[in-house]
Formats: C-alpha cells, structure tokens, sequence
C-alpha cells in the first residue's frame, strides 16, 4: 500500500472518529431535547457540547491522575448513557420492566417468535425511516446546500487536502513540542512543562487514547479535519446570521478559494497547531451572543404578553399572538410545554436563551482552553457586542445572565491551569512570552517589536513563517504624537489637525491591513473596506430603527468588531500595548472578516425585502434567495474571471516523506521497545509510545576522539538511521541549500551545541553527511547486519540488528572522526 | 442361582471380550512383519561413487575453494579437510605462507590460518593484500598475546581494541544466538551439579573487541575488575568477525577449530561472511540404543542383586517400557543394537526365545535391530562373530542386520570380518565411538559407511552441548549413544537404570528439542541419507531474490539455507522447514531447485508511491 492511500485511510478514520464523539454521540444524548432547532445550530451546539466534554473530561481525569483508555471510555459512555436517561426523562426501570417481561411472554411462549421479531424490527424501522427522511430532507429540499457544501469541501481539499498527501510530515516544527505535551498526557502527566491551556491536545490524546490513533499520525492528519471545521463553523454562523439563504457561501468560498488574503493568513493552516483549533470556537461564541440577546427578547416578549399564571392552563390568543410573533427559527422551539413552563415561571434549561448561554458558554470557554489568542479576538467582539447591543445588555433580565455566563466560562476553562498553579506548576514558557509581548509592546511601544527574545517553541517555531512586509514599523507609527502647542491656535487649525491626524491614522491602518492581511488587485481596496465597516454599522443603525432590532444590532456589533481589530492590528499607531503580533492578528482578522463581509451584502440585499410580509414576503423570499444565489455564482464567476482563484500552498513538511514513511513501518513491523531510532530530532516525540530514539548529533559528538575505551552502545535489538542524502532545509535556506551530502560536507567541523541549530541549514548538511559515512563505514564492517531499509534519492535509511547481550560498539574511526577538537564554533 | 438364560449371556459376553483381545494380538503379530527390517533402501549409493574433485580443478575458476596454513596432518588440517569434504570445497593447504601464489584470476573463498604457520610481522602484507581483495579471513588460532599486543597493525586486522590480560581465568562461555543452530548458550556453572558439566576452555587471553566487530561467543565474567562494572561489551571475546576493508576477518581464540566442532564454526562463519549460505547436510538424528536387548543370562546375579530380576526380566520389564515410552512419545527412531554374549568363555549361552519379542517390539515403535560387536576381554572379534553367527543362524527369523555397533579398537578388522559372516554379509553401516577428530560421518569402504557417535545420551557436558549445535550447524546430524552395557554391567550407582534413564531422557528432552525439526531416523535410515551426502555435488547462485541450487550425482538430498532476515516464498524442485529462524532445511528432490526468497524481517509495508 501506498503512503498516500494509507493516509487517506488514517483521514477518513480521523474524521469519523472525531465526528462521532464530537458531534454523533451529543446528537445521540441531545437529538430529541434540540428536535426542531435549524440544522446548523444543532450541528454548533452538538459539536460545541462534544469538544467541551471531551476537553474537561479528560481535565478532570488527568488532574485525577487516573487518565487511560479504559477510564476515558467509561466516561464517555456513563456520562453519555446517564445524560441521556436524565434529559429524556428516560424511564430505566419501566423500560427495563417492559423488555423483561416480553422476554418472558417470549420465553413463556405468550408471545410468537413473529410478534417477537416484529417487535425488534420496529425500532430498526422508525431508524431506517428517519434515515431516509433526513436523506430525503437534505438531497431534495436542500439540495442547493448540500451543493455548495460539497463544492466548498472540494475546495477545502483542493488547497489544503492536496498538501496533506503530499507532504507526510510535520509542517511545523513545534509540532513536536506538542507531540510531547500529548505523549505527556499518556503519562497523566497534563502540565509537564509548565501550566498552558491544553484543550487541544486533550481531543488529540483522547482519539489517541480512544480510537488507537497515533498521535504522530494525528498530528499530521487531523491538520485537515481541524480546517474543516473551522470553515465548516464559519459557514454556519454566517448562514445562521445571515437572512438570505445563499450569501454565506460567498464569505466562505472568499475565504477558502480566493486569493484576497494574503499567504500567512492561511498558512498555519497546514499544520495541526492549537491556535487554529481554538479558531473554530470563536464564532460559534458570537454566534451564540446574538442568538441570546433575539431568543431572551422573544422570551421577555411572550412573558410579557401572556396571561397571568393562574390563568395558563389555557391557551388564549394573545399567547398564540406572542408565539406567531416569535422568529420562524424559535417558534418550533416553543412548544405548548415549554411555553406552559415559561407561564409558570419554571426554569427550563432548554430553553433558547439558555441554550444560547450554555452554547456561548462552552464555545468562550473553549476558545481558552485551547489557545488564549482566540479568547483575546472573542473578547474583542464580546466589547463590540456590549457596544452593538448596549439597549439590550444593561437590562437586569440581560445583564446577570450575560456576566454570570462569562465568568462561568471563564472559570470552567482556568480552573485546571488555576489549580495546577496554585499547586506549584510555573507557567509555560509561550504563555511567558505571549505576556512578554503584551509587556514589551507596551514598554517600548515605539520599538520594533521583534526585538523579543525567547526560547518558548512556538517563537521559534518555523510555522511563523516569512510574513510579506514583515518588519513593517508602521511607517514612523510611534512618532504619532500630539505635540505641545505653544501658541494658540485657531478652532479651524484644530480641526484640521485633528482631521490630519485621523487622516494619517487611517492610512496607516490602511496600510497595516495591507500588509498583513490583504491581497486585493486594487489599491484602493482596503480603504473601501475600511469604508465598509462604516457602512456594516450604518445598515445596523438603519435596521435597529426599522424595528430589526436584533438583526440591527448584530450588524453593529460586528462592524464594531472590525473596527476593534482594526485597532488591535495597528495597536502601535494608537499608542496602545500590542496585544499580538502582526502575522498572528491577520490569521483571526482574515478569518472574521468574511463573517462582517458577508453580512454587509447580506443586509444590501434585504434591504428592498425587509418591510416584506405575509404572502409578499414569501413571493419576495424567492427573490431574495435567487439573488443571494446569482452573488454566490457571481462571486465565483468574479475571481475565476480576475484569475483570484488560490492556489494549493506547497506546505513543505519539516520531515522528509521518507522518514514518515520508515517510521510508519517501523511501528507496524517492528515489536514495541525493541528499536532504536537514530535520527535528526523529529522522531524523537513521534514513536514515543513504541520505541526509543537517539539524537544523530550525539551519536556524532560522542564519536569525536575514538579512544580505546570510547563505547557507544544503543541497547534494542534493532537500530534504524534516518539520513538525508540530501538535507532539507529545516526552517533555515542557506546558500547551498538542496546540495548532496558529499565528503566534502563530512570533513568539516562538527557544529556544536544540541539545540535545533546543529540541525538548521549547512549544519544540518554537515550532519548528515558525517552520518552517512559513518553508516557506509559501519555497514563495510557488518554488510549482512546493517541492512539498507528503504533508499531514495533523497533519503537512505539503514536498518541493524544486532544481538543484546553483546551489543555493537558503534564508536568507530570513519575517517571524518575530529580527533579531540570539537568544533568550538557552528560552521554557520 | 444363576439361571441359565443368565449363565448364557455371561458367557456370550466373555466369549466376545476374550475373542476381541486376542484377535487384536494376533491380528497385530501377523500383520506387523517384524521379521523384515522396513528401514533399509532397497538402492544403495556405492562410496566408489562419493564426491571428488577433478585433478584438474585449479583451471576451473568456478570451483569454490579454501587455502589453509596448517601444519600438515594438524588438527586444524583435519577439521578444515573433512569441512570440505562435506560442503564440497576445494582445499590448498600450506605450511608455509610463502608458497602460496595469489592468483587474481581464481581467488580463493576463505584463507584460513593456523597461528602456527604465521611469521609475523612479515606476513601482515599478505594479510592487507588479501583482505584487499575481498576473500574471508579465518584466523583458527591466535599467536600470542605478547605478539598481539606489541603489533597495532594486527589488532587492527583483528579487530583488536585492546590487550587486557595475556590469560584470564573466565568464569563460562556465552554463546550467543544467530551463530550456531540451537541458539544461545550459557555454559557457567552456577550450582555445584553443574561443575562436573564444566569441561570447556577457560583459561583464555583477554582480548577487547574493537567497535565495528560482531562477537559470536564470549567469555563470561563476574566482574572485570575489582572496583569495575562488568559491562558485556568488555568481556573477553572467544569467537568474532572484524570488517577489514573489503573482507571479514573471522577470529577464534582458543583451541576450538582443532576438534570437529570446527566443522560446525566454520559453517557458521560462511553463514556470517555471506549474504546466504546453502550447504547439505545428512537431516538425521539418531539413537544407537547398543546392547540392547542381551540375550544371556551373563548378568543375572548382579541383575537380582540389584532389581531383583534376571537380566531378562530387567531389560524385558523395567528397560525396554521405559525406551520405548521416550521413543513413542518424542518421535524417536531408535536402532537397537543386539548383543547375543558379552562374554564368550563363561560357558553361559544365549537364550533364544526373546529375539522374536524384541523385533515385534522394535516394529511396533519403529526401531531398527542391529547387532552389537561389543565383546569381553576374554575372546577376540573372530571368535564373537563366529560364536555369534551360530547364535543367529538358528533363528528362523530372516530379519536383514544393516546395522552395527563396533568398538573403536575393532574398526580396523571389520572390513574384511564382516563379509565373511553370512548374517553381517547385509551390513551397510558402522556405528562407533570414534576419536574426537575423526570424521563423524564418512564411508568405511565403498559399501558400509561409519557413523561416529556424536554424544552419549546420560551424560552431556557444555563441550557436548556446544559440540552437539556444531555437528547440528554442519550436518543436521547426532547420533546419540545409549549404553546399556554399563546397566548390565554396573560398576557405580550412577549405572543404575532409573540414574541413567533419567539424565538419558532429560538430556535427549532438553539439549535436542530446539533440533526436532531435523528427522529422527534409525541407523540404516541415516545411512542412506549419509552416503547422498557423500556423493552428491552442488551448485548454487542467487539472482536477486531467487537462489537456483543444482544437485548432481544424487537422486535427493538435504540441504540447509542461513539468510540474513529473508524467509522462503515458495520453492519448486523440493520442500523445505523452517529450521529455526532464518534457518531452513530444504528438501532437494529434483536436479534443479529454485527458492524463492522475501524480506521476513525488516520489510516494508507502505512504500513511497
């Protein structure tokens, strides 16, 4: 079997696995309690509730101490099966009454094998049923969507899939770092190096745990799941958000097939990294928000308007008034009992506000427990929803709800990294450097903001790569200051210092905007979407005092929100303390921005329909759809025609093919424990559960000076060499880089050190081609032990068995053997 | 009262019961044939036939061949001419490292040299020169570690680290796995029943491995030193390979090559040197169960003394049930070598009433009938077989004797003794305790071949169990001598049956297990297999995966195929076994043979495209 099919068999593995626990197990406990909620909402609330289960379960079980397979899949399926019991008001013992007593009708012979059968059958028949109805629903009634979604998931595959069959390895290098942090999971070890929010590697490791998945084969696949997902919730909350039926599409397909964002907004995409899963927690939290603040208004609306209590066992005109009045998408919601309970003033947890909550709840807590750079964007547009929906926040029926739900999610996500602190456990060092960041940047807000030295892995990850104008100072943004007037001026000099000072502050932004996140074919393109925020916030104010009072607000809040991160990205320019680097604000700004995008056409084209009722509006409905549908089209037909289609990004891997390839083998034949892997660095983390590595530059160091006592000595039965006949540039292009390893290479100086370095550019050349001659002199001497593996032109890799009780001594003279003078400075 | 109808069905009952059981017996007496001995061919390979180079074979550059420098007529002469002989290689021996011419067109296989014949340093340019050239260097001793240790150069070439101690006193021997057939042994003894077991060579020179070498058999140590971790790698090395330019230099400290187990090492060691090997072998094991059964009474008094039994009764009821139950159970072949008198001047004669017994006990666990040479003092070859001719002429059983046991000092009379008695005219085999350094499987003449006897079955040491993997490596071959003269004649307790019976089948259950997969066969069975041996000529090479081996002079033969991770896919022309790992007896019944080869271990199951 080929790599390629086997990885395509380890993405479909991943991907069903992943759904069934994330979404096909909460659907299993919640399916009947959100009966009748819009498909995409459920779909959100269903993959929200399984991510935070998946998250805090193994939280809990890791701070317990008591973390396996066995004890992650007991709690998974008790707390399914009891949550299911309990929600549906499952009668247990009755049903188990029922069950028992036609067995013993059967067994008694009361009850025909027939009617027996029958019986069985009809459970299996309502499934087939519904199967086919929802088959049905979805091929005919939503075939358009199911359509575009397609078209969208070719997409998706076209540009990033394509990457994931080619390149087998890592694509970033702090993959391994998080190889490890998983592998630490195995150990319940949770915070091994320090306190960091790890509810990213706690999904990894429980399909790890769970499923049998290797990690290394996680984090090399799921890169793909994890961006379909995020694109799949971008699509949803537009679709959610939005009025029209089809314009969503339009963000989503700017988003993934355009070429309208600039490189490094999407690249990190490619890798498996924790920043791009918490990505996808963010709108689903702003999705919820808005969601709240409509369904609490409809709820306060109907409370309002309904009789008093003691009157409610009727069901009288104004109550069906109020129930008529609420959206289309909340009114199936509301049925006669949970409005009878909202009569009665009863808590129902089920209800839509408190869904929303629990649903913003989640999501704004998982965007913490993943990565705490998506919990500042969220933040960010939580202010901007404060802002949009200030009419409605500060209202008591609003506000405690809305602080209580925050800091519950707060809490629910620091409570592990709280205790794990208080227990002793430092910070890790990228959460040290993120805050050295917030720190320096303010500090020395008129400094260059790389001047940050840190050892964290993400800093020196080589995921952070080359940014188009990186380096981009802001063009004097710190000189921006008000400067002391010493004489008076008039009121019009005022102004139009103030009016020059906006200006200069605009183009500045603008030209931020420009650097990190666009990549328009006009030049003036960015000032007009700059301009369109205002237009998102005029629409808003246009639709709130048309009575669209929600939908107002939403448009509000999100051209807020653009405006706010417009802010973050240009932080310097305001003076204020950069809350994160350039290239990591344009991955969230290029992401949210289809969401403000789409939206701003959204509410143009339903400006004409809004005022629309009763029939009208339904003729007008088609109208409306069709035109979202010829934008969708029209989109398309746009950036084929301007030739903005994007192409595939060569995401070349930080491990050769190869060496993937050996190691996926090695696993499979090898027996576990019983080999060793010599290599440059990657393996280190990936065959953890399974073998042993040895770092090729000790091997090397160790060898300097061969005197009569040297001894090196790997103690498995069976030891592999990884090297690279011709070395990849690990993050680090140097002049001669793709050149052979050569005698040439070997007869220079050993780079010293141990760190990434001995490994990046000519060192890495040095390297290996010290280890190649090593390999063909070891192999001269034992030619049936020291086998070759695999060989390609790229790569060789050398496989030796070697008895262990007298285990070889692999300290040889080679002849590239520096004899006592370790090179005391790198050759680069 | 039983009434009649009752009596009736009682006796119907027993009549029937009574009619099965005999019916069974004689059933079983007059289909067994036990007077006709199954387990001889009826084609016999002729010794005028065995295998021989043509004097002219020099000019054939195809002919495998070894140079030796040995001392002529040596042990290590011996050893290295019989391995030859049995993997059918071409020999050059020299006493002198002079003589020999290199030639580059026909360079020999493997340069073997006895440390004896060695001047150095002026022959480390004959070492460099040959190693140059790729041709494996077998050092079957060393010179000294005084001269060891003043030479850099030669350490190098032996892979020498460095030189500890000229002599340390070890505390065992180590064999490790993937050498020898039979896998690793541990020969130290740690209980005080083990150090009569003890009989290797322990005093040896201290000799620390360089990296790069494999070591295939170590002394081992307590500790090196007295304030020094034992560290494996550090113990002294008996047996190693250095890679040494293009060639592997094989090195044997100590006197290991001078006995026939060298036949067994240096199998190996080709093994080692090569990609492959494939070599035939004789795939016999057998059981010479000698003097057994006795037909006098000679002992009768010492038997009561000791078992309360005549000679009849112990060998009758306590020693053939218990041989038989070790044949039956562990698929033995035996062949029991029969003994009419021991001692022919102490008028007690031979009974004649058990031979039938013994042979329908024989056919029933398919062991053979032989006769036994052995004799007392009192009387000479001449006169037993005489003596033993008119013992066996009056019975009227017509059971063809193949096979014999003859003591070493009548060896030499037996060529012309044998045809002349009429009952010993159908012997085609010998089997005898032969020296240590005589071949152990070779043709007495034309007709009858000699089996030596390999190990004796209540008495293993760590040289027999190491001698035991070398004959297994060499030859699939043991034959493995039970003695009942010391149980008719006892001369200590140890010579009690259940003494001796117990370590008999302890050490035939334990040290011959990991070779079952050999066939067990009887005396006139391995005969047959030995001459094939002897007789035929092969020739192999490898294509890429597949190994064609051709078989001449031989109708079938055995052969055994060492890979290096490579297990067998399929094979046309013959059947093979898997002998251990990478380790496989084939089975060549046509003239061609082709095997087929694929990665067993090390193989890749996703591949790049």
């Amino acid at each position: 079997m080929s790599m390629t099919t086997l990885t395509l068999w380890q993405l479909v593995g991943i991907f069903c696995a992943y759904l069934f626990v994330m979404v096909g197990l909460p659907a299993f406990v919640f399916g009947k309690k959100l009966h009748g909620h819009r498909a995409p909402e459920r779909f959100m609330l269903y993959f929200m509730t399984g991510n935070f289960f998946v998250m805090n379960l193994v939280f809990v079980l890791q701070l317990l101490k008591i973390s396996y397979p066995v004890t992650l899949i007991l709690g998974t399926l008790l707390v399914a099966i009891i949550a299911k019991v309990k929600i549906n008001h499952i009668p247990v013992k009755e049903v188990f009454l029922s069950h028992a007593e036609k067995l013993r009708r059967l067994a008694g012979g009361r009850m025909g094998t027939k009617t027996a059968i029958y019986n069985l059958g009809a459970g299996l028949r309502d499934a087939i049923y519904r199967f086919c109805s929802w088959v049905e629903y979805y091929l005919f009634q939503r075939f358009l969507d199911c359509v575009l979604i397609i078209l969208l998931l070719t997409m998706l595959w076209y540009i990033y899939g394509t990457n994931l069959v080619e390149y087998f390895g890592y694509k970033a290098s702090d993959l391994l770092v998080h190889n490890y942090w998983i592998n630490s999971l195995g150990d319940n070890d949770i915070f091994v190096a320090g306190v960091y929010p790890h509810g990213f590697h706690c999904v990894l490791y429980y399909l790890h745990a769970v499923f049998g998945i290797e990690t290394f084969v996680l984090l090399r696949v799921f890169a793909f799941v994890q961006n379909v997902m995020v694109n799949l919730m971008l699509l949803l909350v537009m679709r959610l958000c939005c009025r029209s039926r089809f314009v969503a599409y339009v963000g989503s397909y700017a988003y993934v097939i355009g070429s309208y964002f600039r490189l490094h907004t999407y690249t990190r995409y490619y890798a498996t990294l924790p920043q791009e899963y918490g990505i996808m927690f963010i709108l689903p939290a702003i999705y919820f928000g808005f969601a709240f603040f409509e369904a609490r208004r409809q709820e306060i609306k109907a409370e309002k308007e309904e009789l008093p209590a003691d009157d409610a066992k009727e069901t009288t005109p104004e109550l069906e008034k109020a129930e008529k009045s609420l959206p289309q998408r909340f009114s199936k919601r509301l049925g006669k009992s949970r409005i009878k309970r909202i009569r009665t003033s009863e808590i129902d947890l089920f209800s839509p506000s408190n869904l929303c909550l629990a649903g913003f709840c989640m999501s704004f807590s998982m965007t913490l427990a993943v990565h705490f750079y998506g919990t500042m964007v969220a933040g960010l547009f939580c202010l901007a929803m404060a802002c949009g929906y200030c009419f409605l926040l500060f209202r008591k029926k609003y506000f405690w709800k809305v602080v209580i739900t925050a800091t519950l999610s707060m809490v629910i996500a620091v409570l592990p990294m709280l205790l794990a602190f208080i227990g002793g456990t430092p910070l890790e060092g990228s959460l040290r450097w993120g805050m050295s960041i917030i720190q320096t940047s303010n500090d020395t807000a008129d400094q260059q903001e790389e001047t940050i030295v840190d050892d964290s892995p993400e800093h020196n990850s080589t995921s952070g790569e080359s940014v188009p104008g990186e380096g981009f100072t802001g063009t004097n943004s710190g000189e921006i200051q008000l400067q002391e007037q010493v004489v008076k001026i008039s009121m019009a000099e005022h102004i139009s210092q103030i009016r020059n000072k906006v200006k200069q502050i605009w183009i500045e932004v603008e030209n931020i905007l420009k650097a990190y996140v666009f990549s328009l074919p006009y030049d003036d393109g960015v000032h007009w979407i700059m301009i369109s925020f205002f237009g998102l916030i005029g629409l808003g104010c246009f639709y709130i005092l048309a009575r669209r009072v929600c939908y107002g607000a939403m448009l509000v809040s999100t051209g807020l929100y653009m405006f706010f991160m417009c802010v973050m990205m240009g932080a310097r320019v305001f003076g204020l303390p950069s809350l994160m680097d350039g290239s990591r604000g344009s991955v969230y700004f290029s992401y949210t921005y289809p969401l403000a995008f789409t939206l701003t056409l959204d509410a143009a084209l339903y400006l004409p329909f809004f005022l629309l009722r009763g029939k009208v509006w339904k003729m007008g409905r088609v109208f409306f759809n069709g035109l979202s549908l010829v934008c969708v089209f029209g989109f398309l037909y746009y950036t084929v025609l301007t030739g903005q289609v994007r192409s595939p990004w060569g995401a070349g891997a930080q491990e050769m093919n190869e060496s993937v390839i050996c190691l996926t083998n090695i696993i499979k034949n090898e027996d576990d424990f019983a080999w060793t892997i010599v290599s440059a660095n990657d393996e280190t983390r990936m065959g953890w559960d399974h073998g042993f590595h040895y770092e090729t530059i000790t091997f090397l160091q160790e060898m300097e000076a061969v005197q009569t006592d040297t001894l090196i000595r790997i103690p498995t039965p069976v030891v592999f060499f990884f090297i690279e006949k011709i070395p990849l540039d690990y993050g680090v292009v140097y002049l001669d880089s793709g050149q052979t390893i050569s005698e040439e290479g070997a007869a220079l100086p050993l780079p010293k050190g141990n760190g990434l370095n001995v490994y990046q550019g000519v060192n890495r050349w040095i390297v290996m081609s010290r280890m190649y001659y090593w390999a063909e002199t070891f192999r001269q001497l034992c030619p049936n032990e020291m086998e070759i593996y695999m060989e390609t032109d790229n790569f060789i890799c050398y496989r030796l068995e070697q008895e262990t009780y007298r285990l070889y001594n692999f300290a040889l003279d080679y002849g590239y053997n520096d004899w006592g003078n370790v090179a005391e400075e790198t050759a680069d | 009262m039983v009434s009649r109808r009752n009596f009736f069905s009682i006796f119907i009952m027993m009549a029937v019961i009574f009619f099965m059981f005999q019916f069974y017996q004689v059933a079983r007496e007059g289909q067994s044939g036990y007077g006709v001995n199954i387990h001889i061919s009826e084609e016999v390979l002729s010794g005028s036939n065995r295998w021989k180079l043509a004097e002219d074979w020099e000019r054939e550059l195809d002919i495998d061949f070894v140079v030796l420098f040995s001392q002529r007529g040596g042990p290590v002469e011996t050893v290295v001419s019989q391995w030859c002989e049995y993997t059918k290689r071409a020999l050059l021996v020299y006493s002198e490292m002079e003589e020999y011419v290199i030639s580059m067109e026909h360079l020999p296989e493997v340069v073997l040299v006895d440390a004896e014949t060695v001047r150095l340093p002026d022959e480390m340019l004959f070492f460099e020169e040959i190693t140059d050239l790729g041709v494996t260097l077998i050092f079957c001793n060393l010179p000294s570690p005084q001269i060891i240790k003043g030479m850099d150069d030669l350490q190098k070439l032996l892979g020498i680290q460095s030189v500890r101690q000229d002599t340390i006193e070890v505390e065992g021997v180590h064999l490790l796995s993937g050498f020898l057939l039979g896998g690793e042994g541990v020969y130290r003894a740690e209980t005080e029943k083990d150090v009569k077991l003890q009989d290797l060579e322990l005093n040896v020179p201290w000799y620390i491995t360089a990296g790069g070498t494999k070591t295939y058999m170590v002394g081992l140590l307590d500790k090196l030193l007295e304030d020094e971790e034992a560290k494996n790698e550090y113990f002294p090395g008996l047996i190693w390979r250095n890679g040494y330019k293009k060639s592997s230099v094989f090195v044997v400290n100590g006197s290991y090559m001078e006995s026939m187990m060298g036949i067994g090492i240096l199998d190996a060691m080709m093994y080692e040197a090569k990609p492959y090997v494939i070599y035939p072998v004789v795939n016999a094991q057998n059981i010479t169960v000698a003097n057994f059964p006795s037909f006098s009474g000679e002992s009768d008094e010492k038997m009561k003394e000791m078992y309360s039994r005549d000679t009849k009764g112990v060998l009758q009821n306590i020693c053939w049930p218990a041989l038989s139950g070790m044949a039956t159970r562990s698929q033995y072949r035996m062949t029991c070598l029969m003994t009419a008198q021991y001692d022919y001047m102490d008028n007690i004669e031979p009974f004649t009433d058990t031979l039938p017994f013994y042979l329908q006990e024989f056919r029933e666990v398919n062991a053979e009938a032989g006769i036994s040479l052995k004799y007392a003092d009192t009387a000479d070859l001449t006169v037993k077989l005489e003596r033993d001719e008119v013992f066996y002429s009056s019975m009227e059983e017509d059971y063809v004797y193949s096979a014999v046991f003859a003591e070493e000092k009548d060896l030499g009379q037996l060529g012309a003794a044998l045809p002349a008695q009429p009952f010993l005219k159908t012997v085609r085999t010998i089997a005898s305790q032969t020296p240590e350094n005589a071949p152990i499987i070779s043709y007495y003449n034309d007709d009858i071949t000699l089996q030596s006897v390999t190990s004796v079955a209540s008495k293993h040491t760590y040289s027999d169990n190491l001698r035991l993997k070398c004959y297994e490596t060499a030859l699939g071959y043991s034959n493995v001598l039970v003695d009942m003269h010391n149980i008719l004649w006892p001369e200590n307790e140890e010579d009690r049956w259940e003494n001796a019976s117990e370590d008999m089948v302890s050490n035939l259950d334990t040290y011959w297990k990991p070779f079952s997969d050999f066939q067990n066969t009887t005396l006139s069975e391995s005969d047959a297999r030995i001459r094939a041996l002897l007789n035929l000529d092969y020739q192999d090479n490898r294509e890429g995966d597949t190994i064609r081996l051709q078989v001449s002079n031989v109708d079938e033969g055995w052969f055994l195929l060492r890979t290096h991770g490579e297990r067998i896919a399929d094979i046309d022309g013959g059947e093979y076994q898997e002998v251990e790992a990478d380790a496989y007896l084939i089975h060549a019944q046509q003239a061609s043979v082709v095997i087929s080869l694929e990665r067993d271990r090390g193989g890749v199951n996703y591949s790049v495209n």
